[in-house]
């Protein structure tokens, strides 16, 4: 199994409308996402993307790199900082060990926080 | 979306509390279809070809179509939950149009420097391949807020 050394990265511009899209696709209206109001009072502040917005995006990233031949086997993450809805999303990984098709990926923002980290493990399609 | 839930009894009154879910239950079984709409819109957001139904959808896809049979599988919910962690394998792909059942149970509680840990199981199968076909099973470590 021949595996690029890199996860391309892969931006999601995220916006309200994009908030309420992926609440669409998730069946997820936690207002913490899409109110602003009600998120202005919470510890954020202000509203934060979902989680797996950018788990997804993450998985997409891995998904087009790896093409065909290569298949996303498993996954494990944690969402370590919070997202503002407005920021830019960039996923990307790191191939750390051939032998078992492990790689490290993450998500940041245009700081370059890591808003979510962990390993990905590939195999053959 | 919609859905059909198959199995009780998550959906309540009140909101779920930590004492409330019982540890190493099974607790709650959805259904959500790959329908075509949840493949237009998540074209929509991270770009790329559309896949049509019949083809296979993109991994994310399963992923949302999980997280949408979690939140409609335990109901209602204090404000507040933040989802902390995720595991997943991946097994089959699905294509648009499947019908995915979701079969959740609670693995774990912990109280943790006052913070209620919770961690669901959860398995995803392909109904339209007699339902034992698995697409993807995982842990979905959150933190609740009540």
């Amino acid at each position: 199994m021949s595996l690029p050394d890199t996860i391309a990265p892969l931006e999601l511009a995220t916006s309200p409308d994009t908030a309420q899209a992926y609440g669409e696709l998730t069946f997820d209206f936690n207002p913490i996402h899409v109110d602003p109001e009600f998120a202005a009072q919470s510890i954020f502040g202000q509203c934060i993307s979902h989680g797996t917005m950018a788990l997804n995006l993450a998985i997409e990233a891995c998904e087009r790199t790896f093409g065909a031949d290569v298949d996303l086997a498993s996954l494990k993450i944690r969402f370590s900082r919070p997202m503002p809805v407005g920021q830019t999303l960039t996923a990307g990984g790191q191939l750390t060990d051939p032998e078992t098709g492990t790689y490290d990926i993450w998500v940041t923002l245009p700081d370059g926080t890591r808003t979510l980290e962990g390993t990905i493990t590939a195999a053959s399609a | 979306m919609s859905g059909t839930d198959l199995m009780g009894p998550a959906l309540k009154d009140t909101p779920w509390t930590f004492a409330e879910f019982p540890e190493g239950e099974p607790m709650a079984e959805v259904a959500v279809e790959l329908n075509n709409e949840r493949a237009a819109l998540w074209a929509g957001l991270y770009g790329g070809p559309q896949a049509q139904p019949g083809e296979p959808a993109p991994r994310g896809l399963a992923v949302a179509a999980m997280m949408e049979a979690y939140i409609r599988a335990i109901q209602p919910r204090p404000p507040g939950n933040v989802h902390a962690g995720q595991t997943l394998t991946f097994f089959g792909k699905p294509k648009v149009g499947a019908v995915l059942t979701a079969r959740f149970t609670v693995v774990k509680k912990e109280l943790k420097k006052d913070r209620r840990w919770l961690t669901l199981g959860v398995e995803m199968f392909d109904a339209e391949s007699g339902g034992d076909a698995k697409v993807l099973s995982g842990e979905i470590l959150s933190i609740w807020a009540a």
